[in-house]
């Protein structure tokens, strides 16, 4: 897991905060954004491994956020996690339709949140090793 | 007798008081304005009959014993008879409180005289049941004890009571606007000890933290049960639109609402910390959230894949 990077976007300083000391401890490179609009310079600047996302932030919301971020080239497949106290069906239904990987309500154990994050990018090293799509 | 009118009528948020002039209920004009809501004195049954047979619905009847043994025994009956959906608080000697509590007909049986804070007690409950509440404080209890137990075995200290028509804040406070289906807004309010405390136990290895960053978090867990909250009402057909938190720093100041609705307050502690969290509804129908969930909502703990 050494080398992965991880960009952390939420308006919540004491979140991003909680997130880095987890997954720093995991070794990963973290990158923090606090809100959609430097998200997305963010990402367009790093090529992360994967992205966690909150959706109701000032400036530009997560939903948007993830819509454009999609759009770069680099990050088509990147896996994004959606990280939001608000799992309603519609909410749900709009991350899912802007290229969400995941959603995962807040106030879940990050050590869960960080093992669900770490079968995903296992399974994409897996596959990128033996030069299968990950998307099948 | 004309009906004495604390000011202007507003319609599904009166209270009635039937008590003699400066009988045992007087100090009840104070309290029951606190809670938010428009009191209706009149100091005898048969005019109390005559307006609840003319008059719009009323949330709560309190009658007194002097009206009840010098009048008319049968006027709680009578009084159904006009509302039957009327919640009902009876005043009674002390003496004869067991004897009654069997056959008052009334929701509520006190001693005589009240007592403000049992008082307050039963009137916060027997409204909150008229204006179909229960299902919305077990919502903002759920939630809030679900999102606080990350950080402490939080339990709620006493029930959710319906507040008065003002809060009056802690050091921080986080206010998060909601519209939609269900309209209002949240408040989560906090000493600032206090919230040093959990950010201690969310970020231990940050030491003094700033007041900005206290502030973040207290916004933080406010928009976590707001979100918790708006999930639960999802899975009953309601949607709620909410907004990023907006701070307040001010300790002992007041915050009053314009309008007179029904306000849910509950305080949580872990025995070292303790948070006030409030629900002010604008808007709300409780009978599609009394109903069972219509879609599961996503669980804490739960990675969804899409």
């Amino acid at each position: 897991m050494i080398g992965w990077s991880a960009l952390i976007v939420d308006d919540s300083a004491t979140l991003r905060t909680m997130l880095r000391t987890v997954f720093e401890s995991k070794g990963v490179t973290v990158i923090e954004a606090d809100n959609g609009s430097e998200g997305l310079s963010r990402a367009g600047e790093h090529p992360v491994d994967v992205i966690l996302a909150d959706i109701h932030m000032p400036v530009m919301d997560g939903v948007t956020m993830i819509r454009k971020i999609r759009a770069l080239p680099q990050h088509t497949h990147t896996p994004i996690f959606v990280l939001s106290a608000d799992a309603t069906s519609s909410r749900l239904a709009e991350g899912r339709a802007a290229g969400a990987t995941a959603w995962v309500i807040k106030a879940t154990d990050p050590e869960l949140l960080w093992n669900g994050i770490e079968k995903v990018l296992q399974r994409r090293d897996r596959l990128a090793r033996t030069g299968e799509d990950l998307r099948k | 007798m004309k009906p004495k009118v604390s000011s202007t009528m507003n319609i599904e948020k009166h209270v009635l008081v039937v008590d003699e002039p400066e009988g045992v209920l007087s100090g009840l004009m104070s309290e029951f304005n606190q809670l938010g809501y428009r009191v209706i004195w009149i100091p005898s049954a048969s005019a109390a009959l005559a307006f609840l047979k003319s008059s719009p619905k009323l949330s709560l009847l309190v009658v007194s014993a002097v009206i009840l043994e010098q009048e008319s025994d049968d006027f709680i009956a009578q009084a159904r008879e006009f509302e039957p959906g009327l919640r009902i608080i009876r005043g009674t000697r002390a003496d004869t409180k067991r004897w009654l509590s069997n056959r008052a007909g009334a929701e509520a049986v006190l001693g005589e005289p009240l007592r403000a804070e049992e008082l307050r007690n039963a009137a916060s409950r027997l409204l909150a049941d008229h204006f179909d509440l229960r299902p919305a404080a077990d919502a903002v209890s759920l939630a809030a004890v679900e999102v606080l137990s990350t950080l402490g075995t939080f339990r709620i200290v006493g029930n959710v009571f319906l507040k008065a028509n003002q809060a009056v804040l802690s050091d921080l406070s986080a206010m998060i606007p909601f519209s939609g289906d269900v309209s209002g807004h949240l408040m989560m309010s906090i000493m600032s000890q206090d919230a040093r405390e959990l950010h201690r136990r969310l970020v231990p290895n940050m030491s003094g933290p700033t007041l900005d960053r206290l502030e973040d978090l207290v916004g933080e867990l406010c928009n976590q049960i707001m979100g918790h909250i708006a999930n639960r009402f999802s899975s009953h057909a309601l949607n709620i639109n909410q907004t990023t938190p907006i701070f307040i720093r001010s300790a002992g100041a007041t915050l009053r609402y314009r309008g007179r609705q029904p306000s849910l307050g509950l305080e949580l502690s872990d025995g070292t910390v303790q948070a006030f969290i409030e629900l002010y509804l604008e808007q709300f129908d409780g009978t599609k959230l009394a109903l069972p969930p219509s879609s599961e909502a996503i669980q804490r703990d739960e990675i969804h894949f899409f």
